[in-house]
């Protein structure tokens, strides 16, 4: 039997392309990881990514393959609250030069496979898109229904003038 | 791939932020300035900025002092932005109500001075700086602060080089309950203090004996 290093797995996407990887790269999420300890074969039963097209599927396999061998993050990453640093290395923030189509597809995508570290890096993408932006620009840049009455919309304002003086 | 990507745009990007999870995770990444503006974006901006704590805590969190600071980071704030976060912010002032600010400048050791008056206000009920203080959730710091000033006197209040709003605030109520007790004496009613009626009216006469005693005093 191969080494689970070497071992390649099957996912479906959910236009129904068969794309084959290697274990360890499918395994950056969590999803795939757990099922393929339920599944005990890996290999031999297609894994199906139900809500994930081919397209960005393939996006992804090719984040999870540049950070295959990253360290698993330490429980602390999560127990710090804020983190505000929107840092993000070289290679993610070229990966994320997508259209705003794919980068929240990527989003989806890894918050439904739960890939937290790729999460990371797509909303901290988001996050610098939104810095120093207006609320009706975040809103134009994004397509966001502004859902405030005007009145609703006046007393958030007036609530946080004392703050926005910048 | 034959998507057309104006429709798509919409589908994703409209996913993403009607998702708690993930506006809340786009959030985590702001500075405090910006989610101040997001909040007023959306409701569920607004829901997700104003009900976690933990952001509600970092925005109201705010380190002040240090000369230069405000350049370095957007948590810290230099003295102008100290002075204006003091005199706009509904909940600091509540709590420094009854001291009139008269001036809050960087000392020559770097440390924020901020010197005012007691004066008498309406609004100095400790129900109401109970509210404010909930409202706004502001921290304690570990390093205590120094009060000068006599009784009595203009008050003055030395702010070491990382001290945040929350000391701030909790340094005005306390200059600000140490007045009125030393004015109205420990054995009165409650514990001491001038209740403001429900319909504005003012529960004890004192009131009025104390707003002359100090109106025209200092």
């Amino acid at each position: 039997m191969a080494s689970e290093g070497e071992q390649t797995v099957k996912l479906v996407s959910s236009d129904n392309v068969e794309i084959v990887t290697e274990r360890k790269v499918a395994e950056r999420s969590m999803l795939i990881k757990n099922m393929i300890e339920d599944l005990g074969a890996p290999g031999e039963e297609p894994i199906p990514i139900m809500n994930v097209s081919e397209a960005v599927l393939r996006k992804v396999l090719e984040w999870c393959t540049h950070h295959k061998n990253d360290p698993a993050p330490s429980q602390d990453d999560d127990a710090d609250s804020r983190k505000k640093t929107t840092d993000i290395e070289d290679w993610d923030q070229k990966f994320m030069q997508v259209d705003q189509e794919m980068l929240f597809e990527i989003i989806l995508a890894a918050n439904y496979m739960d890939i937290k570290a790729l999460l990371d890096v797509g909303c901290k993408t988001v996050a610098n898109m939104i810095k120093g932006k207006s609320p009706e620009e975040i809103r134009k840049t994004f397509n966001i229904q502004n859902d405030f009455t005007p009145e609703e919309e006046d007393q958030i304002r007036r609530e946080n003038e004392w703050a926005e003086d910048r | 791939m034959a998507k057309k990507p104006t429709k798509a745009i919409k589908t994703a990007a409209r996913k993403v932020f009607s998702l708690p999870e993930l506006v809340e995770n786009i959030a985590n990444h702001l500075p405090n300035e910006d989610l101040f503006v997001v909040q007023r974006v959306s409701s569920t901006f607004h829901t997700i900025v104003t009900e976690i704590e933990k952001l509600q805590e970092s925005m109201y969190r705010t380190t002040l002092g240090q000369k230069h600071a405000r350049h370095c980071h957007s948590d810290r704030l230099g003295t102008t932005k100290c002075a204006c976060f003091t005199l706009k912010s509904p909940a600091l002032k509540k709590a420094m109500e009854p001291l009139l600010l008269r001036y809050l400048k960087t000392s020559e050791w770097g440390d924020v001075v901020i010197t005012g008056e007691f004066t008498p206000t309406p609004y100095f009920c400790r129900s109401n700086a109970g509210e404010s203080w909930r409202q706004i959730k502001l921290d304690h710091g570990d390093s205590p602060l120094t009060v000068r000033g006599e009784r009595d006197a203009p008050f003055e209040l030395w702010l070491p080089a990382r001290v945040t709003l929350g000391e701030v605030y909790d340094q005005f109520l306390e200059v600000r309950w140490k007045r009125i007790q030393e004015r109205f004496g420990t054995s009165r009613k409650d514990d001491g203090i001038v209740q403001v009626g429900e319909k504005g009216e003012y529960e004890y006469d004192a009131y009025y004996d104390y707003e002359e005693s100090f109106t025209y005093r200092g």
